[in-house]
């Protein structure tokens, strides 16, 4: 599917969803009366983030109204899923609209070998005989599986990926088809579950009838996606608000090549002449994409100004071309720091109860990149009260901490946010609320005065 | 297009299932062994030393020599531990193997087995030449010796050969001695005298030399006497092992069983000693003998338990070192005297045996030389057949900081004395000079 | 000429100094004329405006490099001073003072704490430590660059001080004009060049100005004031012996001229004693004025000083003048004979140490080709050529005799000392390049005494005739009549139009001066040898930022404690930038060390490997400028390595390496040339490469010739990164073959490394005796003379060598290069 309607998707699911706890309710599998009409799973292969759809037609069997419908997982996936959701579908083809649903972990009593549950609760009980169609699109990171492990200059990137021809479901599934998206035709080799064929770059494993409630059937897809696989292991985002009328964001990147490590050799003369046959999967740029009416743009390291890089502006958005020192094959690292400057009325807010707030946006600005550790510090001006930060998905920690800058006393408060595993659906505005009084706005001019008495 | 998938389907799904059992330090002895023959027949012909194998837990893999499917590696990944090459007439290989193919088979750490033969091909000879043995250039050349051959009822030419000119090590050879001499009946080969990792295992009698037994000797052979070497092995620096035999039969069960009299000797032994030889030598060979590995290497200051990031001169430290030896089955403590230990830095500075408490813990002690710079602890440990170890480990040795030096020198005291009575005189002198009129 | 015989009538008095002022500014006077000031605060207001003005010039014209580039370090020593510094910053002082460094010198290591002069170190850290006080969040960075120019205002300072001290306020004043701006001093201050000399000139200057005004007055609290200006010297830069050595032997011309004083004597004494005891702090200087050669001049002029003294006690006690002949001849004779036995048994014991190769190569311009090569390697250490003095000193070239001419006009204590520091210095810039840095504050003091005197001179010329055309032109007027009474009034008509011709010359003169500096600074001295500019096809700018780029890959994907060999150029900045163990870095105390590199870059791969393996070697760096055209590469450089490995290691002969005295890489090329490991790594795989149109493949830019060899092939190394402009090659070393041990091969590793180890460890040892020996003083006298004798008979010499020495290695545009 293509990716403009997958977005169009994912940010109506954001719009509404609220923030919910990571507390995983126990719940008891008891009312095996639901039963999947259709299922339909399209996944997409294309980049090293894995994409994929979950369409189900669920259908009540049984008396009792179902409130709630379950999506199980093997543990091996869930680790690696970065975001799920679910929104119930409702009108028919043209009118179509989607309504998000509240998705929690689970744990089911009598689940066999350990498979993770997630539970979808409706919006309203789904009673006896009736069906509802689900929506349910989610990520995977680091699920494609570079092999062989290293490559050489001249070699592309062949990955795996494991997965189940038979979507895992405590339910009983009618009918059933799954459809992989590979980024090129290259298959190496795919395993075969009749019915199963190929046809360019998808795979169609399906449809299969009646399937029992767990009934799993591992496969594996071997294939070459020569997409750069960049990954920022660890990536500070300190964002600092200056109510002089500017918000400076500096980012600390630690971006590593996660594929295919490179083996041997690399010979500038092969890279130059033909580009086209070595090094096909390593990457030499990547686009940053900033907000509109970004100003004072830097991209450095720690030995200095890193010469190679272009800012496309334009009323919406600003493109950063950067450009590592050097290209970046399998398993080489390159550590570098962006910072920018924005105008602070396109952020900063004044909300009804007199507090203000800043609203801007997570994630990290680097297309198709997971981030592996993320952390977001804003910086409130000094002499700001009463912290706290709204954010649209569960974060692993919350917490303040001071910080000194230019000509401060008492110190600034900052707002610390981490996140494992970010993706680029991860970009959703969040925001941290705070009290201010404008009089500290004077503060620094004074010491400034101070200081220099003091020089002097 | 549509069938390709599958052959690549059949290839993958079993091979993923092995990767888990491959060669690793934890069980150093091989598993999957892949055995190239010239044709299927010496599968039979030769079945007491491939079952002695199989029997010992190897899972062999028979294949024709030619056969296109066969493949070392897949993906950049080895399918296989270990090689046995008993295609000596084989000038082509099936799949991707060739000669350079099988030497990167040995650089990264697997093991191999050649039988060569009299009609031994090119392939062989490039790679045993790249392992540092020459085989004899004259194809139809074979090992002659009119003194130490087999006595047999026929009054053969003399080139199946009785030798018992064993090289004297348990670590190769086992511990229990080989009393029936061992048949051979193939070509000889010379070592590379620059390649000291290559041993001469069984070596021809000083009577015996390399030529054709059809026709007379018209020039003076190439390889003469004890030269001569019949079965050889290299251990690589990576502890890789191969074996390289220049007779492909002294591997064959009618070897094995036929009893041999050694010419000029009346006893008669019932059965020949190849199958002991062989078996011995394919465990070693194979790493259930003589496999060391070095753990846990330890070195502190005397007194501190941690280990320090730099050491300063004139310190007394304690290194330590566990080495285990693989026994087949299990790691067993690794019981010798003569492991020593550099402390390093272009050249030795301290160089010293370690004590051992007998249960694989090696250890001692010794003072920091009164040099900065940045040395090493260096073990290398190499004994005949085993494998061999070289551990390194940096670290810097830093000179006295500006505090530790003593305060007050002995020697210095008349300069003390000197800038005291100094200022004592100063000020004497000044209030003299103010205070009298 | 005529003005110079003005100045000659009229000596000019403290009463003049309003009327220089008040005209010399002539578009100031109506101003000053409304706001009603007397004519002091007048001069005081202008006086501060000027110097605040030259202050901010002078820092701000050495900003270009920051404003074109942007804020970063330059060159080479400059990032092993910036690494320190940051270490001491994180570490504090204790730890950088007892610093082992292991990442340098492998396996040697270096005693950083030990080995380095941490003036500039330690004052950058204040700095950065006050301003974190004053909550300013500066990085040490920024002010590691800044420092260089501050310290250049700073001078300008002290510069109109000293001026002021030995001539006027008004020469003081010109002369902190020309001195914030004199190339010759902006080439080692420009931001960014984080070096010692930044603050060792404000020291020198400082601990000079000090010691005239201690001569001057005779106080003790400017002779202290001097005594801690030299220790701060002495913690700044190895050039302080200049000082030690230039002020004893000013003292004993004073005292050969008869102007021995009291105040002489309590200036000297009490300068060099405190100046010693505080110097021996440092742990790299510790005894060394004691012990060697070097210093010995100050510890005879110092007894010297004693002996007059008493000579003087004596007089005063027996008035018998006979008597006291006789006896001041015998003391003299013993005085020196004692000394002349000292010293010969102070150097036959090794007490004293011998002059060092530096300070041979100082006296001797020959020196060092023949005998060291690696300091002679260095083009900064190279004879200056004229064209460099040109470019440095311009117009201040000519002014200098004049100011020489003005100061013998005027003899007195400090005009004596400004000439010899503007002689000896100026012998000295003759010597080495580098040095026109000390020579600069000198030429401008005394350029200046010139210019202002000239100008004075005129300006009353004018004034004495325009007080005719209007009478009462104030108090100022007035004054000038009085001072020029001497001159004859109407005897020389056109003496006013000359004098007027001359003001305007003079000028334009000047003005000129301002604007070669300007062009200089921006074009030549602001570019960071890291980062290059050149000019792309269609004159747009185009930036190399290859050794970044290699520094920063070798930070990033090689393992923590790998050890890459490099030409010494590079070292400091692979441990500064790349943070990785180098064999070899620009401290070149070992010269075994890196001889011993310089003899694996030219011998065979082979008999390289051997070399590299037992350096545990794991990267080779190169820099390579055959694609771009960058001139300054290792085969350039190559030479030089063979020299000093050659010097060592007998194995290496230059001439293997040359075609009938020609030195060349191309088809022509000696065979070894073409397969020695520097020639391989250069050019691997760059037979492959077109670089120009209408040139045949391999086309060696820099060199402009075709290479010889274009199949080269590496067996025991592997290319492991090159940068996107080829400028910087790096090769991974390969582990030996698996499967062969060449027991040959091994033994000679292992002698190698046992006699590498023995040389290597040998040169790294210390000398380390530490008692003190007082006996030795007299000698030093004699050696004073016969040393200053030397350089006089040299100087003629040396000057001729300037003519014939023009190196094309020396240009300080070497930065530039067009890339057609």
């Amino acid at each position: 599917m293509d990716p403009a309607m997958f977005g169009l998707r994912l940010a109506l699911v954001f719009a509404v969803l609220v923030h919910f706890s990571l507390l995983p309710t126990s719940y008891s599998l008891s009312s095996q009366d639901l039963q999947i009409v259709n299922a339909e799973r399209r996944i997409d292969l294309t980049s090293h983030i894995t994409r994929v759809i979950l369409t189900l037609k669920v259908e009540n069997t049984g008396t009792s109204p179902a409130s709630e419908i379950l999506l199980a997982f093997p543990p091996s996936e869930v680790d690696h899923i970065a975001l799920l959701q679910a929104a119930v579908v409702v009108g028919k083809k043209k009118k179509k609209s989607y309504l998000p649903l509240d998705v929690k972990p689970t744990e089911v009593s009598e689940a066999p070998n350990e498979t993770k549950f997630f539970s979808v609760s409706l919006l309203n009980p789904l009673s006896a005989g009736e069906s509802v169609t689900l929506e349910v699109p989610y990520v995977f990171t680091h699920s494609l599986e570079p092999f062989p492990l290293e490559i050489s200059q001249s070699e592309p990137q062949l990955v795996y990926y494991h997965d189940s021809a038979i979507i895992l479901s405590p339910y009983h599934i009618k009918k059933q088809t799954t459809v992989i998206k590979t980024p090129s035709a290259k298959v190496e080799s795919f395993s075969k579950v009749e019915p199963t064929d190929r046809a360019g770059t998808e795979l169609k494993y399906g449809p299969y009838e009646d399937r029992s409630p767990y009934s799993f059937s591992p496969i594996i897809v071997h294939f070459e996606n020569n997409n750069p696989f960049a990954v920022v292991e660890e990536l500070v985002r300190e964002v600092e608000i200056s109510h002089w009328g500017s918000l400076q964001i500096t980012e600390h990147y630690k971006l590593v090549h996660a594929g295919a490590r490179h083996k041997g050799v690399f010979s500038r003369v092969e890279y130059q002449s033909r580009p086209s046959l070595s090094g096909v999967s390593s990457f030499k740029h990547l686009i940053a994409r900033l907000p509109p009416r970004v100003h004072s743009v830097y991209y450095r390291d720690d030995i200095g100004n890193i010469s190679s890089s272009h800012l496309r502006k334009d009323s919406r958005k600003s493109d950063l071309e950067i450009e590592p020192r050097y290209p970046l094959f399998g398993g080489w690292k390159a550590t570098f720091v962006i910072g920018y400057g924005l105008p602070l009325q396109d952020f900063l807010f004044e909300s009804s109860d007199g507090r203000r707030y800043l609203n801007f946006s997570f994630g990290c600005p680097l297309a198709e990149t997971v981030v592996d550790k993320l952390t977001i510090k804003v910086v409130l001006p000094e002499g700001s009260k009463k912290p706290f930060a709204v954010v649209p998905f569960p974060v692993e920690q919350q917490r303040l901490e001071t910080s000194y800058s230019y000509l401060d006393v008492v110190g600034r408060t900052v707002v610390v946010l981490e996140k494992k595993n970010v993706v680029p659906e991860h970009n959703s505005p969040f925001q941290v609320y705070y009290e201010f009084n404008p009089i500290f706005m004077l503060a620094e001019p004074l010491i400034e005065k101070e200081g220099i008495v003091k020089v002097a | 297009m549509s069938r390709l998938p599958l052959i690549f389907l059949v290839a993958v799904i079993p091979f993923l299932s092995t990767l888990c059992t491959s060669f690793s330090p934890e069980k150093p002895s091989d598993r999957r062994i892949l055995v190239l023959l010239d044709d299927l027949a010496l599968q039979s012909s030769h079945s007491l030393f491939f079952d002695s194998l199989s029997s010992r837990g190897y899972a062999l893999d028979f294949k024709l020599a030619d056969d296109p499917k066969i493949g070392l590696k897949r993906y950049g990944q080895y399918l296989y531990d270990g090689l046995i090459l008993f295609a000596p007439s084989a000038d082509r290989f099936g799949g991707n193997i060739d000669s350079a193919a099988i030497v990167d088979f040995i650089d990264v750490g697997h093991d191999l087995i050649i039988a060569a033969d009299n009609s031994a091909s090119e392939r062989i000879r490039e790679i045993a030449t790249e392992c540092g043995v020459d085989f004899d250039d004259d194809q139809a050349a074979m090992v002659v010796d009119h003194t130490s051959y087999a006595v047999s009822d026929t009054e053969g030419d003399h080139t199946l050969i009785a030798s018992d000119d064993f090289i004297q090590s348990e670590v190769l050879l086992g511990s229990n001695k080989i009393e029936a001499p061992v048949l051979f009946q193939g070509i000889g080969h010379s070592l590379n005298p620059a390649n000291s990792l290559v041993l001469k295992v069984l070596s021809a009698s000083s009577a015996a030399y390399s030529a054709n037994p059809k026709t007379k000797l018209s020039s003076p052979p190439s390889l003469t006497g004890s030269a001569i070497s019949l079965v050889s092995v290299v251990q690589a620096r990576n502890n890789a092992r191969v074996l390289i035999s220049g007779s492909l039969s002294m591997f064959s069960n009618r070897f094995f069983r036929s009893e041999v009299q050694k010419a000029g000797s009346s006893i008669k032994h019932a059965k020949s000693g190849n199958e002991q030889f062989l078996t011995e030598l394919s465990k070693w060979v194979f790493h259930e003998r003589g496999h060391l590995k070095a753990v846990n290497v330890r070195h502190n200051k005397v007194g501190e338990a941690n280990e320090p990031s730099m050491y300063r001169i004139n310190d007394d430290l304690e290194y330590a070192v566990e080495i285990y030896e693989w026994s087949g089955k299990s790691w067993e403590p690794y019981v010798a005297n003569d492991v020593q230990v550099q402390f390093y830095m272009m050249s030795p500075y301290v160089l010293k045996t370690l004590s051992t408490d007998q249960k694989g813990l090696y250890f001692t002690a010794f003072k920091v030389p009164d040099v900065y710079g940045v040395f090493q602890f260096k073990v290398e440990y190499q004994q005949l057949g085993y494998t061999s170890l070289s551990l390194s480990k940096q670290i810097p040795v830093r000179p006295f900081r500006h505090n530790e030096y003593e305060r007050f020198l002995t020697a210095a005291f008349p300069y003390y004395g000197a800038s005291f009575s100094m200022m004592a005189g100063f000020f004497v002198f000044t209030f003299a000079y103010l205070y009298n009129k | 000429m005529e003005a110079t015989n003005g100045t000659g009538k009229s000596p000019p008095t403290p009463a003049a100094k309003p009327d220089l002022l008040s005209t010399s500014s002539a578009f100031f006077s109506d101003f000053l004329k409304t706001l009603k000031l007397k004519t002091k605060q007048q001069e005081l207001l202008i006086r501060v405006a000027i110097l605040g003005l030259v202050y901010i010039l002078a820092f701000s014209t050495r900003l270009f490099s920051v404003l074109r580039y942007e804020s970063m370090i330059h060159e080479f020593d400059p990032y092993f001073n910036y690494r320190t510094t940051l270490f001491l910053t994180e570490k504090g002082f204790y730890e950088f003072w007892n610093w082992f460094d292991y990442e340098s010198w492998y396996p040697l290591g270096r005693i950083v704490g030990g080995t380095l002069y941490p003036g500039l170190m330690l004052t950058a850290a204040v700095i950065y430590w006050s301003l974190r006080f004053l909550r300013f969040a500066v990085h040490i960075r920024e002010v590691c660059v800044l420092t260089a120019p501050f310290f250049a205002s700073n001078t300008t300072i002290v510069a109109y001080f000293f001026g002021k001290e030995v001539w006027d306020s008004g020469a003081g004043l010109v002369a902190a004009a020309l001195i914030a701006i004199c190339p010759g001093y902006i080439s080692r201050s420009v931001a960014g060049s984080y070096d010692n000399e930044g603050v060792a000139i404000f020291a020198l200057l400082l601990t000079f100005y000090l010691f005239v005004k201690a001569v001057n007055t005779g106080s003790l609290a400017w002779a202290l004031g001097s005594a801690f200006g030299y220790f701060y010297m002495v913690s700044a830069w190895g050039g302080y012996v200049f000082i030690i050595n230039l002020i004893p032997l000013y003292v004993l011309v004073l005292l050969i001229t008869g102007r021995y004083s009291m105040r002489l004597y309590v200036a000297y004494n009490c300068m060099y004693v405190l100046g010693m005891l505080l110097a021996m702090q440092i742990r790299f200087v510790g005894f060394q004025h004691v012990q060697s050669g070097e210093h010995m001049a100050a510890m005879g002029v110092f007894f010297l000083m004693q002996v007059f003294y008493f000579l003087d006690w004596v007089k005063h006690l027996l008035n018998d003048s006979k008597l006291f002949q006789a006896f001041l001849r015998i003391t003299v004779t013993t005085a020196v004979g004692v000394g002349a036995v000292a010293m010969g048994v102070g150097t036959a014991s090794g007490y004293i140490s011998p002059w060092t190769g530096r300070f041979y190569s100082l006296l001797d311009p020959t020196y060092a080709k023949d005998h060291i090569p690696i300091i002679a390697s260095v083009s900064e250490h190279q004879p200056t050529a004229w064209s460099s003095f040109m470019f440095d000193f311009h117009i201040l070239l000519f002014l200098f005799p004049a100011g020489l001419y003005f100061c013998f006009k005027r003899l007195s204590d400090a005009t004596i000392f400004i000439v010899m520091y503007g002689l000896t210095s100026m012998y000295f810039a003759g010597v080495m390049v580098r040095l026109i840095l000390v020579a600069t504050p000198a030429v401008c003091l005394i350029s200046a005494i010139a210019v202002s005197a000239t100008i004075k001179n005129l300006t009353l010329l004018v004034r004495a005739k325009s007080k005719v055309a209007n009478p009462g032109a104030g108090k100022g007027a007035s004054s000038a009549k009085a001072s020029s009474k001497g001159l004859p009034d109407q005897s020389m008509p056109f003496q006013r139009n000359g004098a007027i011709a001359l003001l305007v010359g003079a000028f334009y003169l000047l003005s000129r001066y301002a604007t070669h500096c300007t062009w200089v600074t921006s074009e030549a001295y602001s570019s960071p040898s890291i980062v290059l500019a050149a000019r792309g096809a269609h004159g747009q700018r185009v930036i190399f930022d290859d050794y970044r780029e290699a520094y920063f890959w070798l930070r990033q994907n090689t393992p923590p404690d790998a050890k890459v060999m490099s030409w010494w150029d590079y070292g400091y900045q692979i441990t500064a930038m790349g943070n990785r163990t180098v064999i070899v870095d620009n401290n070149t105390w070992n010269n075994t060390h890196i001889a011993t590199v310089g003899m694996a870059m030219s011998s065979y791969e082979d008999e390289a490997y051997d070399i590299m393996r037992s350096l545990d070697v794991d990267y080779v760096l190169v820099v390579f400028g055959g694609v771009t055209g960058y001139s300054s590469d290792d085969i350039n450089k190559f030479l030089w390595m063979v020299r000093i490995g050659g010097g060592v290691f007998p194995v290496i002969k230059e001439p293997d390496y040359l075609v009938n005295g020609e030195y060349r890489v191309d088809k022509g090329a000696a065979p070894k040339m073409l397969n020695c490991l520097m020639y391989k790594l250069s050019y691997y795989r760059f037979g492959e490469l077109t670089t120009e149109y209408g040139k045949p493949s391999g086309y060696d830019r820099a060199r402009g010739v075709e290479i010889g060899n274009k199949e080269v092939k590496l067996e025991y190394l592997e290319e492991a990164f090159t940068t996107s402009n080829w400028i910087v090659r790096i090769y991974k070393v390969k582990p030996p073959n698996n499967r062969c041990w060449s027991q040959l091969c091994a033994s000679t590793r292992l002698d190698f490394g046992i006699w590498l180890h023995v040389n290597v460890v040998a040169g790294s040892m210390h000398s380390a005796s530490s008692t003190l020996n007082w006996v030795l003083f007299c000698a030093s006298f004699i050696i004073t003379v016969f040393e200053q004798a030397f350089i006089i008979t040299k100087m003629p010499l040396a000057f001729k060598r300037h003519r014939s020495s023009s190196k094309a290695n020396l240009c300080p545009l070497r930065a530039i290069w067009k890339r057609e």
